[in-house]
């Protein structure tokens, strides 16, 4: 608890640092002590983790009218010590990031506000809380979107955001009144048997608090401003928008949902599997088709995310399979660390090859490789754990999943198969979508010649922002060939989500065991077997010819290879667009002029491809033409008239009467 | 011990036999086409030739220094893994269905990313239609080693195989069937083999994979080519051993491991020339065309899924 407590205060330093130091010193004093934060915290929860008891204390007089409760058990451990890494990085690298608008006494100060919200959310002890903290990691959010308000694109942002977190807090703040209602209690550790999900209640208490959850973490169709707002925040705040907010979407919903709510109907669970399905197959879709690096790695995380929330429906659903629901849940939280840490990676280089380059848009990028070669080799490794290259960090959780799910296969009747299939089926076309977007990502926007000015012109600078990316590549990579020990961490952790500890996969040094399924992993003996692998091939391969010989690119026989002749972004993805146009629904415009002379002859071909949200132009702008609609007809009421306005207050005043009478 | 020695053998035998395919599918190839063709060690010689010359590196020098490599490593690993002459190979234990898959996967990556850094127009549109293949492929793929998955209650392939031949009557069952008709098209699609990819053009606009690799020369483009076949034949072997596990040793003895490296020159070569002889008779298909025969391995593979559950 001391040392809990001891990064909260200084949490707390950083934002009195932020807001009182001087104008040179403010970034560097806020940032050192929010890292120095969310590293005491961070330990605390890898203590609790390794094994510790449970810590929990109550302070009153913190907050007006409640006393403050924190606890943090295996289940908050896990989600805080991810959060702790990306809030760490993320601190750091704004030291040597933020300038100019970002670097202003109220964003530094509020940007250390919400890295804080961020770290006590996993720890909060009961429903105030939980609401209080939560509710402010979303209202510094959005106030950090506005930092930059001169843009019309952020302040597009900003009230997209605004509308869907307060709907999201006002829809969770119901469903916990509900269930704490039903509880007789605001603690959000219930003992272990709990049947506060049954009944119709149950179903409301969880409709609620899943919808509020979700769409923190971007389910469809919920997701509508997380496309939009993580690109046009500051790029440390994106950093922690995507590697830790959305993950605590899935804590509210493995804590609350899983957890608090037992004997809720199957049905419920299978909803949120195929809410989640949905979620991973659109991100993954609109990933691939993005041209836009930050948009790109924003619907991304609405992909993992939704794998995230398929494989807590999965586990939901088929709790009565201790061995599967385990692997799932285990699985969903080594994917959650996994992201946070290479998710954060990315979207910090984004934002360095943004200020080097000047633009974020693939189609003007390439040839980053170059000028920016540490960075690229940092985004290579984090790609090679999104898209789950074995010993990435990616991998692991992906192979707990589909443990999980083929685990079910066998062992239940017909109604577990079909789950346990569709949830299958969504990952695994999310998985190969999910390396189409992520070579994109890299071979389009760091290999390859440079397709503008800004790019070819892009270099890096060595410093604490590198150092940032470094310490996520190395977290990435650690967990990918050791995950052992953090697997048998984890058990505890889904243990405290499912109630008992059953059946779930176990770890030691070099192997990753599934309690239910006779297979493991064996990371070390991979990275053992490639070395000698790749021994062996670079030793035969001396045998042969040594010349390296620098030549140009044959091409086919061209030798004025031009820059634009490159496969760009957007070409890159035409196949797949194509493929899926009937879900996509891109808009397409092939503009052709001849030449005077003749009609045979093209002069300019104008091609533009764009693919819009279609959720969000099927059924966000109707909705808001409607509120728009009703708020138009409505106006009459508050016509200024001064009687209208007393009678108005009358009426009120009655209705008050009868109601309470 | 012997455990590494039937790793590397495995290794050696997928490297080796791998090339050996691919002269026996184009041999096959000449003769139904009425000509003589190449000796079945033409690709062997080839490769050896390649090895010995000089490689010219265009932009992305290095990386494409790097990404033979890595193909060729990955593919070795995933063959020192997987049970294709004996089960008790290196790391058995951890021989995990999707650790295979996913080491093949990394391969492939690297392929389009070096693709792509070559900054040639043909080496990105290979990129982008090889990774939209592999991305369709993938739902078949996961889910028709699901399919083989599922009777064992085990992804390891090792104790996969195990299972399969102490329950000789499995090999018959329906779902067995569509599992392997399902990975079959899986592999066509894999390896680039018609009706998906035509291994043998010298037309770039219809590449998928060979437009990857157009940049490559020399001792680079003799790994490339050895990464390749060495992909063709350990998918064609695992193929094999996952549809009919026969002759796979399951002790250690060197008689059994012998026999089983016998099995599996047999029975790759059997589905090699299978192959070989569908590709004669067919045509490649419209690159668009191409989802629909994935999707319909996908359905064989969801319907294997589903019917070996039922009919249990």
């Amino acid at each position: 608890m001391d040392l809990l407590l001891a990064g909260f205060g200084t949490g707390l330093a950083a934002i009195v640092g932020g807001a009182c130091a001087p104008r040179r010193a403010r970034v560097v004093v806020a940032g050192t002590l929010s890292a120095l934060a969310a590293f005491l915290v961070g330990v605390a929860g890898v203590r609790v983790l390794a094994g510790g008891a449970a810590v929990h204390g109550s302070f009153s007089g913190v907050l007006p009218f409640t006393t403050v409760r924190l606890r943090l058990d295996a289940l908050g451990a896990s989600f805080i010590s991810t959060v702790a890494l990306v809030v760490a990085a993320a601190s750091l690298f704004s030291i040597g990031y933020s300038r100019g608008p970002s670097a202003s006494r109220t964003a530094v100060a509020l940007q250390s506000l919400f890295a804080l919200a961020l770290l006590v959310v996993p720890a909060a002890g009961d429903v105030t809380t939980f609401l209080t903290s939560w509710e402010t990691m979303a209202l510094t959010s959005l106030a950090l979107l506005l930092v930059d308000h001169d843009r019309p694109a952020a302040r597009a942002a900003a009230l997209w955001y605004a509308a869907m977190t307060q709907a999201g807090a006002a829809a969770i703040t119901l469903g916990l009144l509900v269930t704490s209602g039903r509880a007789h209690s605001s603690s959000l550790f219930a003992p272990a048997s709990s049947h506060l999900g049954a009944g119709a209640l149950g179903a409301v208490a969880f409709c609620l608090t899943a919808a509020g959850f979700a769409s923190k973490a971007g389910a469809v169709p919920l997701h509508v401003w997380l496309p939009r707002a993580h690109p046009e925040a500051a790029t440390p705040v994106s950093a922690m928008m995507s590697g830790a907010m959305t993950a605590l979407g899935l804590y509210g919903l493995a804590r609350v949902d899983l957890g608090l709510l037992g004997g809720l109907a199957r049905g419920w669970w299978i909803g949120l599997l195929v809410v989640g399905a949905l979620s991973a197959l659109f991100g993954a879709l609109h990933a691939v088709t993005s041209t836009d690096l930050k948009r790109l790695l924003a619907y991304s995380t609405i992909d993992v995310m939704g794998v995230g929330l398929t494989a807590l429906g999965a586990a939901g659903a088929l709790h009565s399979l201790r061995g599967a629901a385990a692997t799932l849940v285990v699985g969903v939280l080594v994917l959650v660390a996994a992201h946070g840490a290479f998710k954060a990676l990315l979207f910090l280089a984004a934002g360095l090859v943004e200020r080097a380059s000047g633009t974020r848009d693939l189609d003007l990028l390439g040839g980053l490789a170059g000028g920016m070669g540490r960075t690229t080799a940092l985004v290579a490794v984090a790609v090679a754990s999104a898209v789950g290259v074995p010993l990435g960090a990616g991998f692991v959780g992906e192979w707990l999943v589909v443990e999980g799910l083929v685990g079910a296969l066998g062992r239940s009747g017909a109604g577990g198969v079909v789950i346990a299939l569709v949830a299958l089926v969504a990952i695994a076309l999310t998985s190969g979508l999910t390396a189409v977007a992520m070579v994109k990502l890299l071979g389009i926007g760091f290999l390859g010649r440079p397709r503008g000015d800004g790019a070819r012109d892009a270099r890096e600078h060595l410093g604490i922002t590198t150092f940032s990316l470094g310490l996520l590549a190395v977290a990435t990579v650690a967990l990918g060939t050791v995950p052992g020990p953090v697997v048998a961490a984890l058990a505890r952790a889904a243990g405290v989500a499912l109630g008992t500890p059953a059946g779930a996969p176990g770890g030691s040094l070099d192997t990753v065991s599934l309690g239910a399924v006779a297979t493991a992993l064996r990371p070390l003996a991979l990275v053992t077997g490639a070395a000698v692998a790749t021994a062996v091939v670079v030793v035969l391969a001396r045998f042969g010819s040594r010349t390296v010989r620098s030549a140009i690119a044959w091409a086919c026989g061209r030798a004025d290879l031009d820059p634009r002749m490159q496969y760009t972004a957007t070409s890159f993805a035409e196949p797949l667009q194509r493929v899926f146009a009937d879900v996509l629904r891109p808009d397409v415009d092939l503009v052709v002029s001849h030449e005077e002379e003749s009609r045979e002859i093209e002069r300019v071909l104008a091609y533009q491809s764009r693919v819009d949200d279609a959720v969000e132009r099927g059924v966000f702008r109707p909705l808001v033409r409607a509120v728009d609609a009703v708020g138009r007809r409505a106006r009459w009421i508050a016509s200024g008239s001064v009687h209208r306005h007393l009678a108005y207050g009358f009426a009120v005043l009655l209705v008050v009467l009868v109601v309470v009478r | 011990m012997t455990a590494y020695a039937l790793s590397a053998v495995q290794v050696l035998a997928v490297a080796v036999g791998g090339l050996l395919l691919k002269g026996l599918m184009a041999k096959v190839r000449a003769r139904a086409e009425g000509r003589v063709g190449a000796p079945v060690t033409q690709p062997l010689r080839e490769v050896v030739k390649w090895l010995g010359r000089e490689s010219p590196r265009a932009t992305g020098g290095t990386l494409m220094g790097v990404v033979p490599v890595v193909l060729v490593v990955t593919t070795a690993l995933a063959a020192a893994l997987a049970p294709l002459a004996g089960v008790g190979t290196a790391g058995a234990a951890g021989a995990d269905a999707l650790v295979v898959v996913f080491l093949l996967l990394t391969g492939s990556l690297a392929l389009a990313l070096g693709g792509l850094a070559t900054a040639t127009a043909f080496g990105g549109m290979g990129a982008s239609r090889a990774m939209t293949l592999s991305a369709l492929t993938e739902p078949a793929l996961l889910v028709a080693v699901a399919a083989f998955a599922v009777p064992a209650r085990s992804m390891n392939l090792a104790s996969l195989v195990r299972h399969s031949l102490a329950h000789p009557t499995g090999v018959a069952s329906p779902s067995h069937v569509l599992a392997t008709v399902a990975l079959l098209v899986v592999v066509v699609a894999e390896t680039g083999r018609m009706p998906v990819d035509n291994p043998s053009t010298h037309l770039e606009l219809t590449m998928v994979h060979e437009a990857m690799v157009l940049e490559y020369g020399g001792r680079d483009y003799a790994l490339v080519s050895l990464g390749e076949s060495m992909r063709l034949g350990l998918l064609l072997g695992l193929l094999a051993t996952l549809a009919v596990p026969w002759g796979v040793a399951t002790s250690d003895s060197a008689w059994a491991l012998g026999l089983g490296l016998v099995f599996l020159g047999l029975k790759a070569g059997a589905l090699a020339l299978g192959v070989a002889l569908v590709e004669v008779r067919s045509a490649k298909l419209r690159l668009f065309r191409v989802p629909e025969l994935l999707a319909a391995g996908f359905v064989l593979a969801a319907l294997a899924v589903v019917v070996g559950v039922v009919v249990r």
